[in-house]
């Protein structure tokens, strides 16, 4: 936490200081510790064909690779269908009751020689929105878990529906966000029992589409835009001492502060090249997946796809021996690289853009829907909070 | 005529300033349905047809509304197509002006349509009764959507005058030529014109060779006229020679006068001799009278008897034309067009020759806004020929060059693609029914594209002129042609 001081004190008084001047002293303070992760990452290069012997012995944790990162050999997209789903949602609370709309969507796209040979949308273009309700007086935070819930159930039944009903192979299929919050939605739902409904329900077809997806050899990659994880940093934390003698440069910084301090996409920022793609690590407690339930582990990278952007963080889920993870991480990597390449300061894989742009629920939808239950309903019927209605436009 | 099938095109939408009585925008349902600016569309609402006219369209699309970000795709040498599904994204909003509403009538738009309502392309026979056009009348061309053809009423179109404008090459002259033929070939049951054109540089002459309409066809030229000069009286000789004061007009009067009595044959020859022998002129008002005269005897137009006759000149559905391209000076085209048009007007007002149209070319060159001594005939034409039945075809490339009395009793006009911006103001000021959305439009037509505005048609309509079936002016073929042509004619 940083905490600047609005004004300088100098004898006699205080001074105000600029708001330039506090905004350099902010500055500097990023500055420093960039240049600290920096160093770190810099360190941490050389420790590239150092892993042999950690992935060993953590092997519970990491996969068996020999290096901190490697390089991604692009797939050639021709002839490949990627499909990428992404959902859209508006959750409000009003007076009276709170409100969500949700709708998902998953977008196939065909590639040919010279890009883009086919487009296509399921269930269609533009999806019906679901309309939920709740007159129920839930607990702080218990309508967004289940509007959490519920948009990701419907991205996951769209897409185990597209694979239910496509008469053509789908090679690829990227989730938009992090399957491990897929499992903690429903593992940490309230006591509450229309959560807990919709919760046994994401979990069900969780399973039924990752079976699906295996059974169809489909792969499936969980596309985190902006992850906040620090796991790879605590593993590193962890291990780093035993390997730090042999780390030119390491012991000269305090690399433990900066692991503390960081993110795992800061370092990762300035760690991996373009092209490249992080060692994989296992989610969760050693030797426990995160879901026994499941029959699957999952398991997490990074991948650098644009020169000014920060990494992508990519998570699959497998349900068997760890040995051919890397094999898939690389598959996996190999495919998303070319999707998301095109923007030097915005790596997201096209097909989710596409699916993010369809399932974008507008201001206006919501408010029409709002208006018409509000004029059909009876005083005092559904009220949108005080501080969205003032009828002064400021 | 409300029966016939229509297509739908797509739906009104809701903007921050439509729909309105003034202007309704609408998505295509499809961005591979193809509409056009100026085209006409209906649209259902509340058991109505309101009818519409397209003035911009647009299109839109969400991964083209960022420029740097195109920018930044399209520098990875990768189309934005290659890599996003962007043509999914693809919709057309069109805008466009309400005309009016159809209900037992044509009425105008006095409440407006509403979001949601289909939008189709307009049907023929609603078109046609919407502007007011005549099935078997005058046919200029047509309207490219829907394909209608433009057939005007005779009387609509011409009675009340009209006038025809655009910037040189735009087709004006294809296009009078066009109006001459449908006029030629009317039948005298249909009623028929006689045509007179003031030709300055010897366009239509190509009539007189024309193998179907050569007959119909004489062609006098400038040189070959001749003015009567014992049909004129003091003031006409003054309208001629403006510079003559009141005290020589007087003494030019008594001149007349005696020479009349005289019974004599007589020319300007006679009257200057007759104003050297006179005692009863002051020696300067002699001077000065005679050598005004002599300024109008050079000009070699005056003489004892009119060539051609024009009492007997006329005849309907035939054209007479005036090829003045031999004169060079613009007076004396001026002093003919002034004796023609005075002498034409003062016959049929005596019912001595039929209805006829005038078409003036060059207009803006005989009746300017400022001065020219056949500004005022052409005037007086434009303003009372109306009750007389002598119509005026004034055609002009420089508009604000035009006198605006006569323009503006034009009630018809026919626009073609002008881009000067003063003469785009001086439309937008004298042509009525012509407004700002319509004039936006007016520099980016093609040649042969035309805009019809005022008596002739209930709505602005946008048209394209029909080919011409009479033989070719000289002035449309290239410069190389012209040069071949001519080498040729010297072998």
């Amino acid at each position: 936490m940083i905490e600047i001081p609005l004004q300088s004190r100098s004898i006699g008084g205080s001074t105000p200081r600029s708001l330039t001047q506090q905004l350099e002293d902010i500055a500097k303070v990023i500055r420093k510790a960039g240049l600290e992760r920096k160093k770190l990452a810099d360190c941490l290069t050389k420790a590239n064909g150092l892993f042999n012997d950690l992935s060993l012995h953590y092997k519970d944790k990491i996969c068996e690779e020999e290096f901190v990162y490697q390089e991604v050999i692009q797939s050639d997209l021709n002839g490949l269908t990627v499909c990428g789903v992404d959902g859209g949602l508006i959750v409000k609370s009003l007076l009276g009751a709170d409100v969500l709309l949700t709708r998902a969507i998953a977008v196939v796209i065909t590639y040919g020689r010279k890009g883009i040979f086919k487009a296509t949308y399921f269930p269609s273009k533009l999806p019906e929105l679901k309309f939920m309700l709740s007159t129920e007086a839930m607990r702080g935070g218990e309508f967004d878990t289940l509007a959490g819930i519920m948009r990701t159930h419907q991205e996951l039944e769209t897409a185990y529906r597209l694979l239910s009903a496509e008469d053509k192979h789908v090679d690829i299929i990227i989730m938009d966000g992090a399957l491990r919050s897929v499992i903690n939605s429903y593992q940490r739902s309230s006591g509450n029992q229309e959560v807990q409904k919709h919760a046994a329900a994401l979990q069900n077809t969780l399973q039924k589409f990752l079976n699906l997806a295996d059974e169809q050899d489909t792969l499936i990659a969980w596309c985190i835009k902006d992850s906040k994880t620090s796991e790879f940093l605590t593993f590193l934390g962890r291990t780093l001492p035993s390997l730090a003698s042999n780390i030119s440069g390491l012991l000269d910084i305090d690399y433990r502060k900066i692991l503390k301090t960081s993110r795992d996409i800061e370092i990762f920022y300035f760690l991996l090249p373009l092209g490249y793609r992080s060692f994989v690590m296992q989610l969760g407690e050693e030797g426990r997946p995160l879901d026994p339930t499941l029959d699957t582990s999952i398991y997490t990278f990074f991948l650098r796809c644009a020169p000014y952007d920060a990494p992508l963080r990519i998570e699959l889920a497998y349900p068997q021996s760890k040995k051919h993870v890397p094999n898939i991480a690389n598959k996996i990597a190999s495919v998303i690289l070319p999707l998301s390449q095109f923007h030097a300061g915005y790596s997201v894989p096209a097909p989710i853009v596409e699916a993010d742009g369809r399932a974008r629920i507008r201001n206006e939808e919501f408010s029409t829907i709002i208006g018409i239950l509000q004029r059909r309903s009876l005083q005092p019927g559904i009220w949108m909070q005080r501080r969205e209605r003032s009828p002064f436009k400021f | 005529m409300l029966g016939t099938q229509r297509t739908l095109l797509g739906t009104v939408i809701a903007t921050p300033d439509s729909p309105s009585t003034q202007k309704i925008d609408f998505v295509l349902s499809s961005d591979k349905i193809r509409v056009m600016k100026g085209e006409f569309i209906e649209i259902e609402f509340d058991q109505r047809t309101v009818l519409a006219l397209v003035t911009e369209i647009q299109k839109m699309n969400a991964y083209f509304a960022s420029a740097d970000s195109v920018k930044v795709y399209e520098e990875a040498a990768r189309s934005l197509q290659s890599i996003f599904p962007t043509d999914e994204w693809n919709y057309v909003v069109c805008s466009a002006r309400p005309l009016g509403e159809l209900q037992d009538q044509v009425r105008r738009l006095s409440f407006p349509v509403s979001p949601g309502s289909p939008v189709y392309r307009s049907r023929s026979p609603v078109l046609r009764e919407f502007l007011g056009l005549k099935k078997d009348g005058i046919q200029l061309g047509r309207i490219i959507q829907p394909s209608l053809e433009i057939s005007l009423d005779p009387t609509r179109l011409l009675q009340k005058h009209i006038a025809i404008m655009a910037i040189s090459g735009a087709g004006k002259s294809y296009t009078v030529a066009v109006l001459i033929e449908e006029l030629l070939k009317r039948s005298q049951d249909q009623g028929r014109l006689a045509v007179v054109v003031i030709d300055p540089h010897g366009e239509y002459s190509s009539f007189e060779e024309d193998d179907i309409y050569g007959s119909m066809t004489e062609v006098t030229r400038g040189s070959f006229v001749q003015i009567a000069v014992p049909q004129l009286s003091a003031y006409q000789i003054r309208e001629y020679a403006p510079d003559i004061t009141e005290v020589q007009l007087r003494a030019l009067e008594q001149i007349y006068k005696n020479l009349w009595k005289s019974g004599k044959a007589f020319s300007l020859k006679e009257i200057i001799s007759s104003i050297n022998h006179s005692e009863e002129i002051k020696q300067t008002t002699k001077d000065s009278l005679i050598s005004r005269l002599l300024g109008l005897e050079r000009t070699t137009f005056f003489g004892y008897e009119e060539n051609p006759n024009l009492d007997h000149l006329l005849t309907p559905g035939k054209i007479n034309i005036f090829d003045l391209s031999e004169i060079i000076s613009s007076y004396k085209k001026q002093l003919l067009t002034t004796y023609i048009c005075r002498r034409l007007f003062e016959l049929r007002r005596k019912q001595k020759i039929p209805p006829f149209l005038l078409i003036i070319e060059e207009a803006h060159q005989f009746c300017p806004e400022g001065t020219a001594i056949c500004k005022s005939i052409i005037e007086t034409i434009a303003r009372e020929g109306r009750k007389f039945f002598a119509a005026l075809c004034l055609i002009s490339q420089r508009p604000v060059r035009l006198s605006t009395t006569a323009l503006s009793q034009c009630n018809t006009h026919l626009i073609m693609r002008i881009r000067n911006p003063n003469d785009l103001d001086h439309i937008a000021v004298t042509s009525e029914g012509i407004d700002r959305s319509t004039l936006r439009l007016l520099p980016d037509l093609e040649i042969g594209e035309a805009v019809l505005v005022g008596n002739a048609v209930n709505y602005p309509v946008f048209f394209r002129v029909r080919t011409r079936t009479s033989r070719p002016s000289k002035f449309e073929l290239s410069l190389e042609e012209a040069a071949r042509v001519y080498e040729q004619k010297g072998a």
